[in-house]
This record gives C-alpha cells, structure tokens and sequence, in this order.
C-alpha cells in the first residue's frame, strides 16, 4: 500500500524545531515552488497530482471560483491503482462546504474591529479546523487499516496547519500542539506501507499571523534519489512504486 | 477522569520512584502539571506585556495576502 499523508503548510522549519521525529522519516528535505507565481493550495495540489503545472489552468477560472476546480481520476496518478482512497484533497475529492464556512469566518474576522468579537471567531474558526481535522483522521487511519489487498493507495489531506496557522501562526502553544498531533498520526502510519509526508508550501510569521512560504516539504520512509523535488516530480515517483 | 498513554505512565512511574521525593505517581503528575501551567501562564503574562496580539499593520498584510491567494473575496 501505497500512503500519501498530505499536509497543507507543514513547515520545514518548524518541524526541526519542535523535532517531530516521525514527519522526518528516513529521507526529508524541502521542495522547490519557484515555478509558480504565488504558493496557491489549489495550484500546488492539482500540479501534484497531474504532474503538470496547472497554475494557468486553475487561475483561468478566478481565485473564487479556483476552489470549485476537480480533476477527473484519469488525469491523475490515482487512475493508476486499484480503489484508491483520496481524503480531502483540494481539486479532487474536497469538501467545500467545511472550507467555505472557515473561509466566512475568516472574512468576518477581519470585518469586525470588535476585539472580542475577533476572538469569539477565532475560537470558532479553530474549533471547526479540529473538528475537521479529526474527522478526516478517523477516515485516514480506517482506509489504511482496511485489508492490505483492498486499497493500493489511501491519501488524506490535512488542512489543519493551514487553517489554523493563518490567525494563530505566533501562537507557539497552539501550532506545537498541531505539530505534534500530526507527528503522532505518522508515527502510526509509518510501518503500514510506503509512505510520502507531503506539503504543498510552509508558512511564515506575520506577526501573530501565519502566511504562505515559498517552499514545501517531503519525507519518505523509503529510499529515493529525490534532494529538492518540484511538486509535479512525485507523479512520476509515485506511479513507479506501483511495479 | 484523565486518561494517560501506558508507556508515558510507565516512564512517569519510574522518574517518580527514582527521585524518592514522591508519595506516589499521582503526586509526581501533579507535580509536573503545576510546572507545565506556571510556566505557560507567566510566559502568556510576559507575552501581553510585549505587544498587542493582533496588530493593524499585521492584519491589513495578512488581509492582502489571503486575498491574493484566494482566501478572501
């Protein structure tokens, strides 16, 4: 089995410092984004996934409408494996109704000037990332423990750095919670088959905020010749595990 | 009713008994507990002294930058 655990902005950085062993597995290093304009998350996982640098593709639409985007099986590498399972992922098998609501708060997040108003949103907006998260994890660690020969690959999306790094990012208890979290769930699934941590950028502090950085990270718990991947590089890794 | 990993508690069990200065595990937990809230506490207190939790400068950035990355209208 084939086990993609897909973090939005897991960050290099951050994972050295609050040393999650586990999201370094037996290689890691970061990825190179230089090709795109912006590290957009719709962008970076519809490349991921086709292989090709979708950037023109999905911006064509609108950054609105972007989100609405979905990528037929056969233009993916999923296409190529027998019942995978795809949890979450932007582009693919998202669930928009859940990021729409996290995108309303955080609209009126920043309408209000009310600071207690502010933070009656942000302990909604966090509430509902880990609501989310939990619910995606439960279907993740379930899909990976189903018998081996039923699903060739199983990828989960995990948008919970994202979403709460961008109104919490300076909060260093909150997002050292959120790194170990996600270490303890590659901690659980790192002997169930091969596996690729991926994220599609990091993030940086703005001040209490977090915003996007301009590269990735990767680790896997097998070897490869990968040093600074582009995005697009693991279609090409990804369906050669296959044989 | 607080619930603790087994190998967590057995390290715990252990450090407590080896420092002879604890009735029991409990007492150890407890302890450590207490040390963990002291020291998150004073570094929040610390920290509301420094600077505001969310400034304008910040926020008006970070407002632009979700915009433009397709976060906000």
């Amino acid at each position: 089995m084939i086990i993609i655990f897909a973090i939005d902005a897991l960050e290099y950085e951050k994972v050295e410092k609050f040393n999650c062993e586990n999201l370094k597995q037996m290689h890691y290093g970061r990825t190179d984004i230089s090709e795109f304009s912006q590290p957009r998350t719709m962008v970076l996982w519809s490349s991921f996934m086709t292989g090709m640098n979708k950037e023109k593709e999905v911006l064509k639409d609108g950054d609105k409408e972007m989100w609405d985007k979905k990528w037929d099986i056969k233009e993916t590498f999923f296409s190529e494996f027998k019942n995978p399972v795809v949890l979450d992922l932007p582009g693919y098998s998202y669930d928009k109704k859940v990021h729409d609501k996290s995108r309303e708060l955080l609209k009126k997040f920043f309408e209000t000037e009310d600071k207690k108003e502010k933070d009656k949103i942000r302990k909604q907006y966090n509430k509902d990332a880990f609501e989310h998260h939990r619910k995606i994890k439960e279907q993740f660690l379930k899909a990976i423990e189903e018998k081996k020969e039923k699903h060739e690959l199983v990828l989960g999306y995990f948008s919970v750095a994202d979403v709460i790094g961008h109104l919490n990012f300076g909060n260093t208890t909150i997002m050292k919670m959120i790194y170990k979290e996600l270490d303890e769930i590659a901690e659980q699934i790192s002997k169930k088959g091969k596996l690729i941590i991926l994220s599609d950028h990091g993030m940086k502090a703005l001040g209490m905020f977090g915003d996007h950085s301009e590269y990735g990270s990767w680790s896997t718990n097998f070897d490869t010749k990968l040093k600074k991947p582009k995005i697009t590089d693991f279609y090409k890794l990804i369906t050669e595990l296959k044989n | 009713m607080v619930t603790i990993k087994k190998e967590i508690l057995k390290k715990l069990e252990k450090r407590a008994k080896e420092s002879g200065s604890f009735k029991n595990v409990d007492e150890y937990i407890n302890y450590i507990l207490k040390q963990v809230v002291d020291k998150l506490e004073k570094e929040k207190k610390e920290k509301k002294k420094q600077k505001p939790a969310y400034s304008k400068k910040d926020e008006e950035k970070v407002k632009q930058r979700l915009r433009s990355l397709g976060y906000l209208d």
